[in-house]
């Protein structure tokens, strides 16, 4: 059964949530997939825009568990138990989004295991974190977390700062 | 031609601003406006849609965009390398939009544009602007880089 993961190539999960988030990472993606599998994420009822899937390539959904200020426990629960499933099933090295929230459920499952947590936020991020990524910061959920601009070090030391997708 | 876009909310001030220039400074000049779910619609001769899948084929005939500070729409138009007006939407007012506009302006990628009453003046100064600076698709080799070393 694991020798259908033939090609000895690595599974990336990646989030395609959001209008600006995935349009920051339509920039960041190409030299990923092309050394990577990329399974992309995202909210249920919603799906890819603007690429065309190499064959190779899936699709996951997870329960939408945040509105705009709204958050649904059950939902989060229900986005938890299925990135536990995903994780299982796809078996990624990582799991990668940029300023979508998405990501959160997949946190405990990183955790536990080898997978790593990477977050980067979003461009809009100047002075502040956006609330996943003070949330990701403050209990050290990801491995890494990306600031898209240097002013973001001097309030998060920790914070890594490799330039931006633009 | 113009395109005018407001993104997935609405943005009526802009659009109202735009219809009013289409009777004078922009008469002789196509302009096309996405008004997303606004309550206001052109009535100057410009064409108007709510919403559209695609606006990439807009941006790519577009002379001048302008729109929202909606990232989606700046790196659309700046990946295209068009000219940019990015209008404050205070009625959404999310203030990170507003510095990261700022800061775009700053860096010579686009213009910003405080309020829609300020818009014939930005309209002239990005008709007369230096070139801009330009997008580079390689800006992000250094992030890209970076991830593929740590994730193996």
């Amino acid at each position: 059964m694991s020798n259908r993961n033939r090609s000895n190539r690595q599974t990336i999960l990646v989030s395609a949530d959001g209008g600006g988030f995935w349009a920051e990472m339509k920039l960041v993606l190409p030299p990923l997939r092309e050394k990577y599998r990329v399974v992309y994420f995202l909210p249920e009822g919603s799906s890819v825009h603007d690429i065309c899937l190499h064959p190779n390539e899936v699709v996951v959904h997870l329960p939408k568990f945040q509105d705009v200020d709204h958050l649904s426990i059950l939902s989060l629960f229900g986005a938890f138990i299925r990135s536990i499933i995903i994780c299982f099933r796809y078996r990624p090295t990582a799991v990668i989004a940029i300023g979508s929230s998405l990501i959160l459920p997949f946190s405990f499952i990183c955790r536990i295991t080898s997978i790593k947590l990477i977050f980067i936020e979003s461009l809009t991020r100047i002075h502040n974190l956006s609330r996943v990524g003070r949330f990701l910061y403050r209990f050290h959920l990801a491995d890494r977390l990306y600031a898209q601009w240097p002013t973001l070090l001097s309030k998060y030391p920790s914070i890594r700062y490799k330039g931006r997708c633009l | 031609m113009i395109f005018v876009t407001v993104g997935t909310y609405k943005f009526d001030s802009l659009i109202i601003e735009v219809d009013r220039l289409c009777k004078n400074i922009l008469q002789d000049i196509e302009v096309i406006c996405q008004i997303g779910c606004g309550d206001y619609t052109p009535k100057n001769g410009s064409k108007w849609f709510r919403y559209l899948p695609n606006l990439g084929v807009f941006i790519d005939n577009a002379d001048l965009i302008i729109g929202h500070g909606g990232t989606g729409t700046i790196i659309s138009t700046l990946t295209r390398r068009k000219p940019f007006i990015g209008v404050v939407n205070h009625e959404l007012a999310e203030n990170h939009q507003l510095d990261m506009l700022k800061i775009l302006q700053d860096m010579g990628y686009l213009i910003f544009c405080h309020n829609p009453s300020e818009l014939s003046k930005k309209i002239v100064s990005a008709i007369n602007a230096e070139p801009r600076h330009e997008f580079q698709s390689s800006s992000c080799k250094k992030l890209t880089d970076d991830l593929i070393g740590f994730i193996g």
